[in-house]
């Protein structure tokens, strides 16, 4: 992979727009709706709100060091002893959460329709796939996306539209069964998985060309309440059909497809809806684990940065074989203790070099002004 | 061998030059020397030298012709006529007819030789003459046999590099139509000819392309295909980076597109380069038919290409893993005539496939008037026997030969090549993983797509980086004035692009 | 178990046959990352052949789930244990 690979703005929200519907888009909403009802959707637009904070916090990192990653300038910041000290979890949580998707793919398909495929094979195949897209570099990345998104897109508008005739509005009421507790309990859920996880963005924020380094705020902002429409629309869709079963199925949008049924040609569709669902779990597994070697590479300082492709993919497969082979103590990590984990090791260090940034600024200020 | 580049200055004496002649010509017996005699006292020889196979039959005498211009009368023997003459009238470029080349060293009296011209050397001057006479037999230019077309010019481009650049120029009457020229090969010494249009085509292109060719030097380049071997990217994609064509109006509209054409003295295939995955879609037919016709004919094109590309895998993957896919009644036909076959799906695919490729490589090199019996009473036969013999189902039959018609269908020989390599591990991966497996397959082959980079340019050129006008000008036809309304529009270097 | 043997074996020796050639013009310090790699590797594959429930990341994990447990709680005073 070339240091100097650079892609355009428009590619990076399209990979940014990616990362945080690619596996959302199946997972979310069963878990919220589970806790919240039918106020899912409020949780999700707090869920959002805390993630334009964070977005808003990555880009001003952004504006102050446009050309170096999060790492790279942690290292002068805080000093290189505090960044390896402060990135040592952040890479240790990034490679489970490679393993993670790979693991949420996987338990996907087991339970819909690959059911006599062993699991290790699906997983292998996987990140076969996924490290050949990383190892082909960023520019390759970037290039493949915006057919793939709009793929994505349109299958999950197409689900949407096609269960049109199954709709009951009166599903969306009442609006707060019970209380503002479980809307907070949902929104934690949220805020942990996708929203916390863009932070890791800052990492390949500097692979964007300088020349486009302008547009890039209302292009992200633009990505984020994008995606955030995207969820908020697959909530609705999914409370309107299934009422109140919608917290008791898991991958909502795989249940809807299975209820298209139009004049007997179209249906049983959901196969292939689950097909192309799977790009969008490609797609982010792959542009994490590029961010991950990329931060390997970063943290270690090294040079030559394909060459650990292919052990950090053989890593996090081997993760995803390992760790949380049970289905409940999945459930148990993403629901509960995964946004605990995102802040402390994602959110935290950003946090820490914001306030590292504006002391620092502010000292020179005050040097500087006399 | 270095005689052909050797700096031996051509000696006055003409005994030195005939025995260096002669050795280097030794056991060439096509090879002919004639001594002849001119001159006030037909005391001054001189030599010419020249294959017979190479040049033309007619006996003409050049050294007559070379004497002729020396002499105030036009016809007689020439006993007027001095060394110190010719010497002074060729040394200076005197008006001669026919065209004389003055020589200097003998190893360029060596390589024209060779190259079908008559060489004469005189005695007593140091410099020899060199007439072009080659002629051997070529080809009349004819209907280009693999891509006929029904509407459209039916010339084809002929094994000669310089009649070819002048069908291009006749055809493209401008100065900005650049032809440049290099010789590879040590012992082949073919000319390479590669032209572009200035102006259209893009700096950075032609920069790489040249860049690539310096390299070749001193391989032998037979063919057309040895120089794709240069300019291409990867040479182990199965995805073809150049385009072949044989037609001139195919050529025309690349150069007019900014691409390099590229065509080597012996073969008739013209290389277009860079070629992009979108453009091994397009045929040159296409705008000389109605634009709907030509719309839709371009939509299945694509329907072909993914035909080709997918469907034994995607029956292999419905057939063993989804069935719930297939619409019950059509479930029921196929599970009725796949009753009794003892081999899984996969097998059964592998079998017949197998037996259609073998049927196309045989039918290749069939003579023209069995080749076509045979394969159409071949694949009938051997369907038909492998049908009753419960080897394969009617449906896998029908699946392989819509394949096999279905890479037919694409206007580039070599995508298709790309297709049915590739055919073959995505039948493996669906009959392992099923729909997933076919998905993983095609984003593999999706990203190795999007990782070339013939020349320079992005492979995918128009589908990503998206550039929504350019898949619209591959997908659908638009009238010609539409299109240079909307490039009038433009910035007035925009081109044309297809 | 034979299975999944062959299948991490087949994809190391895949991964190593790939790499071998950068391998061979790394540095010092890649190499010793790529090392350290491969000791993870040999370790987690042999977790995964033997299904042994030896330390792993999701123990360290799973000393955040108390807390986090709290926290959810804290926010949601009436939601039972999910």
């Amino acid at each position: 992979m070339n240091k100097q690979e650079q892609i355009s703005s428009v590619q990076m929200t399209i990979l940014f727009l990616f990362y945080l519907t690619g596996s959302s888009i199946v997972i979310i909403p069963a878990p919220l709706t589970n806790v919240a009802g039918n106020a899912a959707w409020i949780s999700l637009l707090i869920a959002l709100i805390l993630g334009m904070l964070l977005l808003t916090g990555i880009l001003y990192l952004y504006r102050r060091f446009p050309h170096q990653s999060l790492i790279e300038y942690s290292g002068s910041l805080l000093g290189r002893g505090w960044t390896v000290l402060l990135f040592i979890p952040f890479v240790c949580v990034m490679f489970w959460h490679v393993a993670g998707i790979v693991i949420e793919i996987g338990a996907f398909f087991k339970t819909t329709m690959l059911k006599e495929s062993p699991t290790y094979a699906v997983n292998a195949l996987l990140f076969v796939t996924i490290a050949l897209t990383v190892r082909a570099g960023i520019e390759a990345i970037a290039r493949m996306a915006p057919l793939l998104l709009i793929l994505m897109f349109g299958f999950i508008f197409l689900v949407c539209v096609l269960v049109a005739n199954l709709y009951h509005v009166e599903y969306l009421l009442p609006i707060v069964p019970s209380g503002i507790g479980p809307i907070f309990h949902a929104a934690y859920i949220a805020y942990g998985f996708p929203y916390a996880e863009l932070v890791v963005f800052a990492i390949i924020l500097p692979c964007i060309r300088p020349k486009d380094a302008p547009n890039v705020r209302k292009h992200l902002y633009f990505g984020l309440a994008a995606n955030g429409a995207t969820l908020l629309l697959s909530i609705i869709c999914s409370i309107m059909v299934l009422g109140p079963l919608s917290g008791d199925l898991k991958y909502s949008l795989y249940q809807l497809a299975r209820l298209i049924f139009i004049r007997e040609t179209i249906e049983r569709i959901e196969s292939v809806i689950g097909f192309s669902l799977i790009v969008g779990f490609y797609f982010k597994a792959s542009i994490l684990l590029f961010i991950l070697v990329r931060s390997v590479s970063h943290l270690l300082k090294l040079s030559n940065e394909r060459l650990i492709v292919f052990p950090v993919a053989f890593v996090c497969l081997l993760l995803s074989l390992t760790t949380y082979t049970n289905e409940a103590t999945l459930e148990e990590i993403v629901n509960t203790t995964w946004p605990l984990l995102n802040n402390v090791a994602y959110v935290c260090p950003m946090l820490l070099l914001i306030v590292a940034a504006l002391l620092r600024r502010r000292g020179r200020k005050m040097n500087g002004d006399g | 061998m270095k005689s052909t580049s050797s700096q031996a200055a051509v000696s006055s004496l003409l005994e030195e030059n005939l025995k260096y002649m002669q050795t280097c010509f030794v056991d060439c017996r096509d090879l002919e020397i004639f001594r002849w005699h001119y001159g006030p006292k037909w005391d001054q020889t001189a030599l010419s030298i020249y294959f017979t196979t190479l040049i033309k039959p007619n006996h003409h005498n050049y050294l007559k012709d070379a004497l002729q211009n020396l002499v105030p009368h036009e016809l007689g023997p020439a006993t007027t006529v001095t060394v110190e003459d010719v010497a002074f009238f060729f040394e200076h470029h005197g008006a001669a007819a026919p065209a004389v080349e003055v020589l200097e060293n003998l190893g360029q009296a060596v390589s024209g030789v060779l190259d079908g011209k008559v060489v004469i050397f005189f005695n007593d001057w140091n410099k020899a003459l060199a007439y072009s006479a080659k002629d051997v037999e070529q080809r009349q230019t004819s209907e280009p046999i693999t891509e006929p077309s029904v509407q459209g010019p039916h010339i084809s481009t002929i094994e000669n590099v310089d009649r070819n650049v002048g069908m291009l120029r006749n055809l493209l009457k401008t100065p900005q139509l650049k032809f440049e020229y290099l010789t590879a090969g040590e012992l082949s010494r073919r000319k390479i000819a590669y032209g572009y249009l200035a102006g259209t085509v893009k700096p950075e292109i032609l920069d790489e392309f040249r860049k690539r060719i310096a390299k070749i030097d001193r391989q032998e380049i037979l063919e057309a295909s040895y120089l794709e071997e240069w300019i291409e990217d990867s040479g182990y994609s199965p995805f073809p980076q150049v385009r072949y064509t044989e037609r001139p109006d195919s050529v025309v509209s690349a150069l007019l597109d900014g691409k390099i054409i590229a065509m080597v003295d012996g073969s008739p295939s013209i290389i277009i380069c860079p070629g992009v995955f979108l453009e091994f879609f397009l045929a040159n037919d296409d705008y000389y038919y109605r634009t709907v016709f030509s719309s839709l004919i371009r939509l299945l094109r694509v329907s072909a290409f993914i035909i080709a590309l997918m469907l034994p895998s995607t029956y292999i993957a419905l057939s063993t893993f989804h069935s719930e896919l297939i619409p019950t009644v059509l479930l029921l036909a196929i599970l009725n005539t796949r009753e009794g076959i003892p081999f899984p799906a996969m097998v059964e695919a592998l079998i017949m496939e197998f037996f259609f490729e073998l049927l196309r490589e045989a039918g290749i090199r069939l003579p023209r008037p069995i080749g076509s019996a045979v394969s159409i009473v071949g694949a009938l036969v051997i369907g038909q026997a492998a049908i009753q013999s419960q080897i394969a189902s009617p449906v896998m039959v029908i699946v392989v030969a819509l394949t096999g018609i279905a890479s037919f269908a694409l206007p580039q020989y070599n995508m298709a090549i790309a297709l049915r390599i590739l055919r073959f591990p995505l039948m493996f991966i669906a009959a392992t993983f099923g729909g997933l497996g076919i998905m993983v397959g095609i984003i593999l082959v999706y990203l190795h797509l999007a990782t070339l980079r013939p020349l320079g340019q992005p492979y995918l050129a128009a589908v990503s980086p998206l550039d929504l006008s350019r898949l619209r000008h591959t997908l659908v036809v638009l009238p010609r004035r539409v299109l240079l309304r909307r490039v009038s529009q433009q910035s007035p270097e925009g081109n044309e692009n297809k | 178990m034979f299975a999944k043997l062959v299948c991490f074996a087949a994809l190391a020796f895949a991964m190593l046959v790939c790499d071998v050639s950068a391998f061979g013009q790394a540095r010092f310090k890649e190499r010793a990352v790529y090392g350290g790699l491969l000791v993870c590797i040999f370790y987690l594959g042999f977790l995964f052949v033997t299904e042994k429930r030896w330390p792993n990341l999701d123990t360290l994990f799973n000393l955040f789930t108390g807390p986090a447990k709290r926290i959810v709680s804290w926010l949601n005073p009436t939601a039972s244990s999910s």
